[in-house]
């Protein structure tokens, strides 16, 4: 029995506007942040503006919104009240940053919500023209980029860790669904891949880029985000060392975190015998000769030429990046065309900042089949050994797991159909289509032009619904709206 | 409040903070032109979160100071410039540290109401568990010990209840305490050098016992006093209450030994009654007869009139070591004796009791003294002999035998009889313990023949058991210690 505790308990939905409010009071110094540019350059001082506002009211808001769970002790997020929490959250971000954006005068509603989707979602879309923008709206992107990376690395290994039959923790916490304290876990995080970004913009300015790109073009490809300070991407500088830089770079940022903690600890072998690596390894020999090929007398003047476009096209495409070093791809062969559209739905690693199915998935789905045709062929008494390596484990694969990774496979590829669909709708090709659908599922910056300056607001929403789904997994959003409609049937409804 | 190096840096990390956002408004509202007045409140505004924040005056009066500064330099004209002299600059100064100070009081005043109430329910709480857990505890020594930790938990320090006269007077200070009702009331202060302190157990103005409580980690807080005694009190509470159960526990067990003596009486009256009646019969009838008697008459009558009144002699003589036995008071006086020839005693005695039994004695290995009381050993012998004579059939064989080992020496009575019955077994050296369905016959001396064999072979420091044996009947045995021991009372 307890007594009335003076102390009283924050939960349920008071529980979740608090910790909006903690989320609105950090979005709104993510908004403020672009302002130390202005050290740089005064001259844009005028759209300071555009951000102060948003930045200043979002973190008085949220300041206001913690009081709700200021001083009491918090109790569990049930059910699935942590998904709530998670997409009210970044619904919240992505609303408030198109701020800056629609304040300028020059984006209207969808544009400045699908770059903002974008920038949150790590995908790299874009429909600003880089060379008309001041830079503190660029800076502001790759913020997005970043922030977006981050959040959500936090959030898949601490929150939502064992959903999706992912179980993106180590032995050691296994069951546990909290797994290691959330605020240890961020400062982690954080130094982690800030320290892989400034590693990376100090190799890029070894290597000839000015200040403002190297900062942005290094937090994009860390991100796996694929915003570019040049209209010509990462193809602006051809070089080939700093495309060396930015391949190292997205590998990194769509390598698992749990990963990055055995590299950490110097666990070398076990990254290598980690099933995603390997995978990974495998599709990019195979996909880079065979692109090269493709692409040789065509936009591609000579085969080495051909082999470096299609080494990084096929590395960012893998890793979701969407930074690129060609022009654009309406001149592609659809051949190659196909083959990044595959990469691109495979994705990156589970629990990092990449997008698509996730390798893990894929590698279980395809050793299924083997361990399928395997056991049709062997006796019937011999039972085979399903496991995958699995951060340095070797991972039994249950059938449950099987399961879940199949059915996962089949809702994204149906979500992606139904994507493809609504944009051929708008009278895109088959080809544009797919690919725009596969990249903003993808959270891969690759457009095949649908997306840009002029698209129709139709299209950017549908853009929007691709990057924000496919970002979240999937389930997660619709456990979260499902949850919310909820709610709000039942206020409605007067319980 | 701590102030560590690490809450130093968050606080003005903190203040930094929210200036920089309130300047960054500030300049947002003179971007649009908004009146010049409103920076004012947004300087009051951050300077009020600020000092709720840190908790802190001093971070405030840092916050008035810039924000006085600040609202000089960047909003008033000329811009850009520190005019020091303009009257107005104090006002809004003084206005600030006002309202910093107002609610840096509030909040303080508020975090320390919040600390006090968080305790109250703590001990509370605690209190609550206490005494739910007496509740539930019996016997004294468990209800010292359940103190003992009751206390130690509410305080955090070790303790140690002394409970009753003589606990309290075999630790010096605890006696000096106990004696004098002397200790170190809530109001004094411990001296230095002393790490105990030692708190009277009262109940009803008498002191029942002595609290000591180790202080050397600090001494009780004046706050604590009062959760400290309502403990105590608890704890007398419950003591108390053992106490009078146990009362209640001994009343009750008088009262079912008055019963049992009641019941005793009776039956014993009645078991004597018998053979006295039948004494006096037979004297009377001689005595009228006496002249016109014929020998063989007189013979079989006096016969009679003798093996009653042996048989009297026999229940007198149980019922007295019986009394004795109760009262504690048996005394034993061990000689050496020679074993045959307390054996042949106590057989000589049952003879005519023996009808038509056959009695066998096999001889003991040599002559040997063993240390008894030799009368008590006999009237073992005999409650034996004749329970074996009574409970068998008629023509059953009873055999006695006398066997030496190493420092005893065993003795046994067995018989080819019906044997004991299953239900007997367990209760066969109990006090009125003979077998329900012969009870009519009340030549069984009550019995207490078992009990009083029992308790006589106890005290001579051996051991008796009964059973059954391999030819159907029942086997008593017991064995005597032949070393010297001392004498048991």
């Amino acid at each position: 029995m307890n007594f009335q505790t003076s102390r009283t308990r924050a939960e349920g939905y008071q529980l979740v506007a608090g910790y909006l409010g903690i989320a609105a009071m950090l979005i709104g110094c993510v908004i403020l942040l672009p302002l130390l540019f202005l050290i740089a350059y005064p001259e844009e001082t005028p759209y300071a503006v555009d951000f102060i506002a948003p930045g200043a009211a979002s973190v008085t808001i949220g300041y206001l919104l913690y009081f709700f769970i200021r001083g009491k002790t918090r109790a569990r997020l049930r059910g699935h009240q942590d998904s709530v929490a998670i997409i009210s959250a970044w619904i919240l971000a992505i609303l408030v940053s198109s701020l800056p954006f629609m304040l300028t005068g020059r984006y209207g509603f969808a544009q400045a919500v699908f770059e903002a989707t974008s920038g949150f979602t790590a995908t790299g879309l874009s429909i600003v023209d880089v060379e008309k923008c001041p830079r503190i709206f660029l800076a502001f992107r790759s913020i997005m980029l970043f922030c977006g990376g981050v959040g959500f690395v936090l959030v898949m290994t601490s929150i939502l860790s064992d959903r999706g039959g992912m179980r993106l923790y180590t032995a050691g916490e296994h069951g546990d669904r909290r797994g290691p304290p959330l605020l240890k876990s961020a400062k982690t995080i954080l130094a982690l891949y800030a320290g892989y970004a400034v590693s990376g913009t100090l190799l890029y300015l070894v290597f000839g880029m000015g200040w403002f790109d190297a900062l942005n073009h290094s937090m994009a490809a860390v991100a796996t985000g694929g915003f570019s300070t040049r209209a010509g991407g990462i193809g602006f500088y051809d070089s080939f060392p700093i495309e060396i830089v930015t391949m190292v770079l997205m590998a990194l940022g769509s390598t698992s975190y749990l990963v990055h903690l055995l590299l950490v600890k110097g666990k070398f072998g076990a990254w290598m015998r980690h099933g995603e690596t390997k995978f990974s390894l495998v599709l990019v020999a195979l996909t880079t000769p065979l692109i090269g090929v493709l692409l040789a007398g065509g936009i591609a003047s000579s085969l080495p030429e051909a082999f470096r476009t299609a080494l990084f096209q096929v590395v960012s495409a893998l890793t979701t990046t969407g930074l690129r070093t060609t022009r654009d791809f309406a001149s592609w062969p659809s051949s190659s065309i196909s083959i990044l559209i595959v990469l691109t739905l495979i994705g990156g690693g589970a629990g990092s900042m990449a997008g698509g199915i996730k390798q893990t998935r894929v590698v279980i789905v395809l050793k299924s089949i083997v361990w399928d045709l395997r056991d049709k062929f062997n006796h019937k008494r011999i039972i085979g050994d399903d496991t995958i390596h699995h951060f340095g484990l070797k991972d039994a694969v249950t059938d449950r797991d099987k399961f879940q990774a199949g059915l996962f496979v089949i809702v994204y590829l149906a979500i992606f159909a139904l994507g493809t669909l609504a944009y051929s709708l708008y009278g895109y090709s088959l080809r544009d289509s797919a690919f725009e659908f596969a990249a903003a599922l993808g959270s891969v910056g690759f457009s095949a032009g649908i997306s840009g300056p002029s698209a129709p607001a139709g299209a950017l929403w549908i853009g929007i619904a691709g990057m924000f789904l496919g970002r979240f997994e999937i389930y997660v959003v619709f456990m979260g709206f499902a949850r919310i409609v909820k709610v709000a049937a039942d206020a409605l409804r007067g319980r | 409040m701590k102030h560590t190096h690490g809450l130093i840096a968050m606080h003005a990390a903190e203040t930094f903070g929210i200036l920089l956002l309130s300047t960054l408004v500030a300049f947002l509202i003179r971007s649009l032109n908004l009146r010049v007045e409103n920076i004012l409140i947004i300087y009051v505004l951050s300077i009020l979160v600020i000092v709720i924040e840190t908790k802190s005056y001093g971070w405030g009066v840092v916050a008035s100071l810039f924000c006085t500064f600040a609202f000089n330099y960047f909003f008033t004209e000329p811009f850009r410039t520190f005019v020091i002299n303009d009257p107005s600059y104090f006002v809004s100064l003084g206005i600030f540290l006002i309202a910093a100070f107002i609610v840096s009081t509030l909040t303080s005043r508020l975090q320390s109401q919040i600390a006090i109430s968080a305790r109250n329910e703590e001990m509370t709480d605690k209190l609550y568990k206490v005494s739910n857990g007496y509740l539930n505890i019996l016997e004294r020594d468990e209800i010292i010990a359940y103190g003992e930790r009751s206390v130690t938990t509410l305080l955090g320090k070790p303790c140690r209840i002394f409970y009753g006269e003589a606990s309290a007077m075999a630790d010096p200070e605890a006696a000096a305490c106990y004696r004098n009702g002397l200790a170190s009331l809530r109001d004094e202060r411990l001296p230095p050098g002393l790490k105990k302190r030692f708190v009277p157990i009262v109940n009803k103005n008498v002191i029942t016992g002595v609290l000591r409580i180790d202080c050397s980690a600090g001494d009780v807080a004046k706050d604590e006093w009062l959760y400290l005694e309502t403990i105590l009190s608890q704890f007398v509470l419950a003591m108390e209450r053992e106490e009078l159960r146990q009362a209640e526990e001994l009343h009750r067990i008088n009262m079912e030994k008055e019963r049992l003596k009641n019941n005793l009486l009776r039956s014993i009256s009645h078991d004597l009654r018998t053979p006295l009646t039948a004494i006096a019969g037979g004297s009377e009838f001689l005595l009228e007869r006496v002249d016109n008697i014929d020998g063989e008459t007189m013979k079989s009558l006096l016969t009679d009139i003798h093996s009653d009144a042996v048989w009297l002699g026999t229940m007198v003589e149980n019922l007295l070591n019986m009394a004795r036995i109760q009262e504690g008071k048996l005394l034993i006086k061990k000689q050496g004796e020679v074993l045959d020839d307390i054996i042949g005693e106590a057989l000589s005695r049952v003879a005519k009791n023996l009808g038509e039994h056959r009695l066998s004695c096999a001889p003991s290995d040599g002559i040997f003294l063993v240390p008894m009381d030799g009368q008590l050993i006999i009237q073992v012998l005999i409650n034996l002999l004749n329970n074996a004579i009574e409970h068998t059939r008629p023509d059953c064989r009873i055999a006695v035998r006398a066997d030496r080992r190493q420092g005893y020496v065993d003795l046994s009575v067995s018989d080819d009889g019906g044997g004991i019955e299953a239900e007997m077994m367990d209760h066969l050296f109990e006090s009125f313990g003979s077998s329900g369905k012969k009870a009519s016959e009340s030549r069984k001396g009550a019995g207490l023949g078992l009990s009083i064999c029992k308790a006589i072979i106890l005290a001579h420091g051996g051991s008796i058991v009964g059973g059954n044996n391999a030819e159907g009947g029942a086997t008593f045995s017991f064995s005597l210690p032949i070393e010297e021991e001392e004498s048991h009372g």
